[in-house]
């Protein structure tokens, strides 16, 4: 398997992902394929052509850069997927970005040149950097690098995750660097978690307990809500005494994101059968109550 | 260093409600609409038809003295203003005013008047005298009677004796021989043009901040006795001349005196004739004040506020108000306050505070009381300003140390709760003298009122004005003018808004070998050759540096031309009196009196003209995709057609663009500004100093945008131009992108100032969007590096677009919301469609990267 | 009296045609006619005023030439004539009538608009612009009353 690290994207001048203001940076590639993914650009490893049908003006540039004959105006998706080599070259002389490679390789050096320009920003508001993805923790080795020169200017390192990865090479390359880590827990049953995450949970919450019983790193605990999957009162609750027995005090709950959805079919993916709309706030809030009500109970139980 | 010791917590609790009387006549103020005074040009015509003036070949700066000595010594001294106009459109008539204001006296006889000046510009208003009462946007109100005075009496004996006219007939034409051909300057037909250059001696004097050190420190009477001491023998030429000057200035300071004078005798009659007891006390109390001040030396802040607006209103005679401008207040008050307060027990100290405040918050209505001459169409083009009266606050001492004192805060507090776009607040911010509390109240002000203060990195200013030849003294002492151009508080008569030059025409003439779209086939400057014809980008530059460099010839001859009508026939004998260095050298400010002499230009279309260098960088010689010719074209179809074009050139990603942190495009601002210094401050004004850089565009960049055509960088033709410094909008979503960009621009080539225009989403919590902002602020000033970068000033937009939504359709409801435009402060709702729309169109700097976020987190223990 | 009626009329019914000449026939009309009772029935009374001690020499004139009026002001008078001058105060020159009265007649956008299109040049003192410009909107929309003149 190719094992170099594609960015999808990088976000600067961040107030979310972590304290102060932060840089962000999308890796490629989960092994998780959670059918509530708000980011179905960055499951694939390996790079993926997008189109966006709204930015097409019908130039005609990309028809006649495409060596293989995987593009035709006439047909709305624009892409012959089985054609397409993901040369990228298409993308090159789109005027507008209707068409759009993803997946871009940066060497160490050159991703932690661009890091470093909000380098002021970071140290004037107490941000840094947040590793995200996809699964960041696929590229052990290259992250290991990234985050030892981040490290050795200071910046503080936030590293969000799935928690799917292997814990010895987490341990050994990447941990050591890490100020805080943002860890999803989406389903507490094993088999729901097989169904709608594509993998087994067992890898993900024996990583968290040993995280949380073995190392100082901060770590929370991030439950993202998506309807009648995790946002279950039996989910959330089987969650929050799973966090209880690890003496774990607080969860953050993600509110659901669809526009995942859409993304699919800019990359000419099949989207899976999942509410497409945002949840209303009366819907958001009465998770949040049940999320509530389940915790003094489990309290209460402990 | 002075010791912050006022109650912060005082100062945030007292709000208008607890000064009711002073919240009523804010209401009043926002509820009147500016009316024509004719007073002073009453006064001033007069004086002149009876003296002989208009027929003489120059003006003596004595003659000049004695006609403001007239003026003052005649205008009406209005004590409390009775009456107001009211909105007609709205069917407000006449209305009382109720006006208590500690501060007697006024700029103009009005409560919120218009100031004319015949002399420079006033004759504009001239076709519209019979409608502008009622003219749909900004209305004036004038009486019939005040209008057909104007007309038949004010007006006329102008007509040839106007600053331009003058100058077109001097210098151009045999003197006094009346133009007899169309042949006159060039530059001034290019002025006339619109689209390549303006300069601003034809309506304004100058930018600049007078010195109130002096009358603070000695009175006017201490001062009148320097000058007389001064004011030695006659014999040679020089002492002539310097006699002449010092009498002058005793001329001017008399004449205030004596208009304090009549103020006392105003209020004194009116105490006499009011049945009231509180309204007696007061009236007493200003008579006392008003025979004092200014003659005799203040002793306290109250009597130091006193001084500096009588003064204020006097230097108004003479100069226009555009952009005028008051320095550093808290520095020159605090001395005053700290004495009043040094024996207050606990709580007299808080009662004092807040008298102080409310002090400040009624002297903030007054310098508010007038309107720079706005006509109709130039309303259209650039309208929304108010006369731009700059208010400078904080920064460092003489000695390099931190600055902010009590004084500093109570003026914030007092801007804050004022919310007026006149006068300007520019904060001073030295990120490694300064404290983070001082940089945090910045922001929590800026964050409350949306727009109010900009502030001014003390860094990069003392950095840009010490490469122009500044002492390290003069530099420290800087404040704000106008809308953002730093200068040498009461040392530099540097008029930064004398060129007003819009660098987009520069590029238009490279492009058509000479010509310009807007003016047609004729050709107006010199041939710099077909670009079609070009090798490299590097011809296409050097036509381009040649374009500018004509443009800057022009601009420059024109403004000097102008100074010299100034000089002759519009001595300063009010200004000089207020300055440091006339009154040693006994010379006019206007023949080089000053310490600092520089003169000023301001550059429109920045952005765009970078952002258009790196187009046709990268795709017509780099990626040799599209050739000149066609890039023509597509200028010359407005892009419809050429839609793959238009979207290459819009593309960031695909053109590099000035403000995404990208050094192809930054290296070309760098090479752009650089330049621009370069040639400008290789340049001699008329009083022998050197030109000085600013990049801040008022509404100029809207207005001059009208008449520009399609540019390279996908700009549409009458589109408005990026504002200031601010890159063009919607580059990148991400501020520090834009700052990055922003502080790569070498500093000394700023030494005029620069306006970055930054919109910023309200955040739902203030607390940590204020750490966000003061973090940010410092990030971008370079706290705590050796730095040389162009960070030297941000203003902040914070309003959400739902806002300007409901502004926009409930102007009443959002009377007084405050924006910036660039540089100075305008009410959303006074601008017209094309700005508000510009504004609500910038950048929306994105806050978050658009993700799911997680919600608060959820304590599991209770 | 006949010229100043039939004239109002003309003006009145056909804004759209207005020649520079005719316009500045009856103005003059109006300055002689502003203290006899037949210019005062038309609200002119006074408008004479404007002109006392006033000389002053305005050129009219077509991009190409082809139209070219002249009015002379002197101490009271107006003379109107066909044809240019040498010695002039102030010349505008136009693209076409219609451009020449949005120019004169109206305020903000409508000037703005002439200015984009290049409509009209001004030459000379810029102050005779604005003086005749008063004169013009006074007698037009002041004394006769209209309320705007283009359809
Ligand atoms: S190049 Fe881009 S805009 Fe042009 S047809 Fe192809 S996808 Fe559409
Ligand atoms: S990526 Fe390459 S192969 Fe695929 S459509 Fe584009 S040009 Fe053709």
């Amino acid at each position: 398997m190719n094992r170099r690290p594609l960015v999808v994207d990088i976000k600067r001048y961040c107030f979310h992902d972590g304290p102060g203001i932060r840089s962000v940076v999308f890796f490629k590639g989960c092994p998780l394929r959670c059918i509530f993914c708000h980011n179905p650009e960055a499951q694939e490893m390996g790079p993926e052509m997008a189109f966006l049908v709204e930015r097409c003006i019908k130039c005609g540039a990309c028809v006649k850069e495409c060596q293989h004959d995987a593009l035709n105006l006439a047909v709305p998706g624009r892409i012959s997927r089985d054609k397409c080599n993901l040369c990228g070259k298409c993308a090159e002389v789109c005027p507008t970005d209707a068409l759009r490679l993803i997946g871009n390789y940066y060497s160490v050096e050159s991703l932690f040149d661009i890091l470093i320009r909000d380098f002021d920003y970071y140290r004037h508001s107490g941000g840094g950097v947040t590793i995200s993805g996809g699964e960041c923790t696929l590229f052990p080795n290259y992250l290991s690098k990234l985050l030892n020169n981040l490290k050795n200017r200071g910046i503080h390192i936030v590293l969000e995750t799935s928690g799917y990865f292997d814990y010895g090479s987490f341990q050994s390359r990447i941990l050591p660097y890490l100020d805080l880590i943002y860890y999803d827990i989406k389903l507490a049953d094993d088999e729901a978690h097989q169904r709608y995450c594509g993998k087994p949970n067992t890898i993900i919450l024996e990583n968290f307990r040993r995280l949380i019983t073995e190392s100082d790193v901060e770590v929370h605990s991030r439950v993202p809500l998506a309807p009648g999957i995790t946002d279950t009162e039996e989910n959330l609750s089987a969650i929050a005494r799973l966090l209880r027995k690890y003496g774990v005090k607080r969860v953050w709950p993600i509110p659901y994101n669809p526009l995942g959805l859409v993304k699919f079919q800019t990359l000419g993916r099949r989207a899976p059968k999942i509410q497409p709309t945002f949840m209303k706030q009366e819907q958001e809030k009465k998770l949040l109550e049940i999320l509530k009500k389940n915790i003094p109970e489990f309290i209460g139980s402990g | 260093m002075a010791g912050i010791t006022i109650n912060h917590e005082n100062l945030s609790c007292w709000d208008l409600a607890q000064f009711p009387k002073l919240m009523a006549l804010r209401d009043k103020y926002f509820a009147a609409i500016p009316e024509m005074c004719i007073e002073r040009p009453r006064l001033i015509t007069q004086y002149h038809l009876q003296n002989g003036l208009f027929d003489k070949n120059k003006i003596s700066i004595l003659d000049k003295a004695k006609t403001y000595r007239y003026v003052l010594e005649n205008r009406l001294p209005i004590v409390w203003h009775e009456k107001a106009m009211g909105r007609h459109d709205v069917g407000a008539d006449r209305f009382d005013v109720e006006d208590t204001s500690p501060f007697a006296g006024s700029t103009t006889s009005k409560f919120k008047g218009v100031l004319l000046y015949p002399e420079l510009f006033g004759l504009v208003m001239w076709p519209e005298l019979n409608t502008v009462s009622t003219r749909p946007s900004n209305p004036f109100y004038i009486s019939k009677k005040d209008a057909e005075e104007l007309n038949f009496k004010i007006y006329p004996p102008w007509m040839k004796k106007t600053v331009w006219e003058i100058t077109r007939y001097r210098h151009y034409c045999n003197q006094f021989q009346e133009p007899t051909t169309d042949d006159y300057p060039d530059e001034m037909k290019l002025f006339q043009n619109v689209v390549f250059f303006l300069t601003s001696k034809a309506i304004c004097i100058s930018h600049c901040i007078p010195d109130f050190s002096m009358v603070l420190k000695v009175g006017l009477s201490g001062m009148i006795l320097d000058a007389k001491e001064k004011k030695i023998s006659s014999e040679n030429d020089e002492e002539v001349r310097q006699y002449e000057f010092y009498s002058a200035v005793v001329e001017v300071l008399e004449g205030i005196i004596s208009y304090s004078k009549r103020l006392a005798d105003e209020a004194a009659r009116l105490a006499a004739s009011s049945n009231d007891a509180e309204t007696k006390d007061k009236l007493s109390e200003i008579v006392n004040r008003y025979r004092k001040i200014p003659e005799s030396k203040p002793d306290t802040f109250l009597e130091a506020l006193t001084a500096i607006w009588t003064c204020w209103t006097a230097l108004h005679l003479e100069n226009a108000n555009i952009g005028l401008s008051l320095g550093r207040l808290d520095q020159l008050l605090y001395p005053f306050y700290e004495k009043d307060v040094a024996s207050l027990c606990k709580q007299k100290r808080t009662e004092y505070d807040k008298c102080a405040l409310e002090l400040l918050c009624y002297l903030w209505l007054k310098i508010g009381d007038h309107v720079p001459t706005m006509l109709e169409a130039g309303e259209q083009l650039f309208g929304g300003t108010g006369s731009n009266q700059a208010v400078t606050i904080g920064g460092v001492d003489e000695k390099g140390e931190d600055a902010v004192n009590d004084v500093t805060y109570l003026i914030l507090r007092a801007a804050e709760l004022m919310r007026l776009r006149d006068p300007n607040l520019a904060a001073r911010y030295h990120p490694d003298k300064n404290s983070r509390d001082y940089l945090k109240r910045l922001s929590e002000v800026n964050i409350k009122t949306g727009a109010i203060p900009a502030i001014h990195n003390d860094k990069a200013v003392l950095k840009a004005l010490m490469s122009k030849g500044d002492s390290e003294g003069q530099a420290r002492d800087y404040g704000i003018v106008g809308c953002v151009e730093p200068v040498s508080s009461g040392r530099t008569f540097g008029h930064n808004a004398a060129i007003i030059l819009n660098l987009a025409s520069a590029l238009e003439l490279a492009l058509y070998d000479g010509k310009h779209r807007h003016t047609g086939p004729k050709q107006i400057s010199p041939k710099t050759g077909d670009p079609t014809t070009f090798g490299s980008f590097r011809d296409f530059w050097l036509a381009f540096q040649e374009q500018t460099k004509w443009l800057i010839n022009r601009a420059t001859t024109l403004n000097d031309q102008l100074g010299k009508t100034h000089q002759e026939f519009y001595p300063t004998p009010v200004l000089s009196a207020f300055f440091k260095g006339p009154m040693d050298k006994g010379m006019d400010v206007l023949q080089g009196g000053a310490e600092i002499n520089s003169s000023g230009a301001a550059i429109i279309g920045l952005a765009d003209v970078v952002d258009s260098l790196s187009a046709i960088k990268k795709w017509v010689y780099d990626k040799k995709q599209i050739p000149f010719s066609r890039l023509l074209e597509a200028l010359e179809a407005d892009f419809e057609g050429f839609s793959d074009i238009f979207g290459l050139l819009e593309n960031t990603n695909k053109t590099p663009k000035f403000g995404n942190d990208d050094n192809y495009a930054d290296s070309i601002a760098i090479e752009v500004v650089s330049f621009l210094d370069k040639e400008f401050y290789a340049r001699k004004n008329y009083r022998d100093a050197n030109y000085r850089v600013g990049y801040w565009t008022m509404t100029f960049h809207a207005g001059i945008g009208k008449f520009t055509g399609a540019l390279p960088n996908g700009r549409r033709s009458q589109a408005n131009f990026a504002s200031g410094i601010t890159p063009v909008s919607n580059v990148t979503h991400y501020l520090s992108k834009t700052l990055n960009s922003l502080a790569k621009l070498p500093v000394q080539a700023l030494s005029s100032g620069a306006a970055l225009n930054i919109k910023y989403t309200p955040e739902p919590d203030p607390n940590i969007m204020c750490d966000h902002f003061a973090a940010t602020v410092d990030a971008f000033f370079g706290k705590g590096e050796e730095t040389n970068h162009g960070g030297i000033q941000i203003q902040f937009n914070v309003t959400s677009q739902e806002t300007f939504l409901e502004a926009m359709n409930h102007p009443e409801k959002y009377f007084d919301l405050p924006v910036r435009v660039s540089g100075y402060t305008a009410y959303f709702v006074d601008l017209n469609r094309q700005m508000q729309k510009e504004i609500m169109e910038r950048t929306e700097y994105l806050l978050s990267p658009g993700q799911a976020q997680p919600s608060a987190p959820v304590d599991i223990q209770i | 009296m006949t010229e100043g009626a039939s004239f109002l009329d003309w003006l009145l019914g056909n804004t759209e045609d207005w020649s520079v000449e005719r316009f500045l026939g009856f103005m003059k009309w109006a300055f002689e006619h502003s203290d006899h009772t037949s210019g005062a029935a038309l609200g002119l009374k006074g408008y004479h005023e404007n002109i006392e001690n006033f000389k002053a020499v305005y050129v009219f004139e077509t991009e190409d030439h082809l139209v070219q009026a002249t009015a002379c002001f002197n101490d009271g008078s107006m003379v109107v004539g066909t044809g240019g001058a040498t010695k002039w105060d102030l010349k505008i020159s136009f693209k076409d009538v219609l451009a020449l009265w949005k120019f004169i007649f109206s305020g903000g956008n409508d000037i703005v608009d002439s200015m984009l299109a290049n409509d009209v040049q001004v030459y000379g003192n810029l102050n005779y612009l604005y003086k005749f410009g008063f004169m013009a909107k006074d007698l037009v929309f002041q004394r006769l009353g209209l309320k705007r003149i283009f359809v």
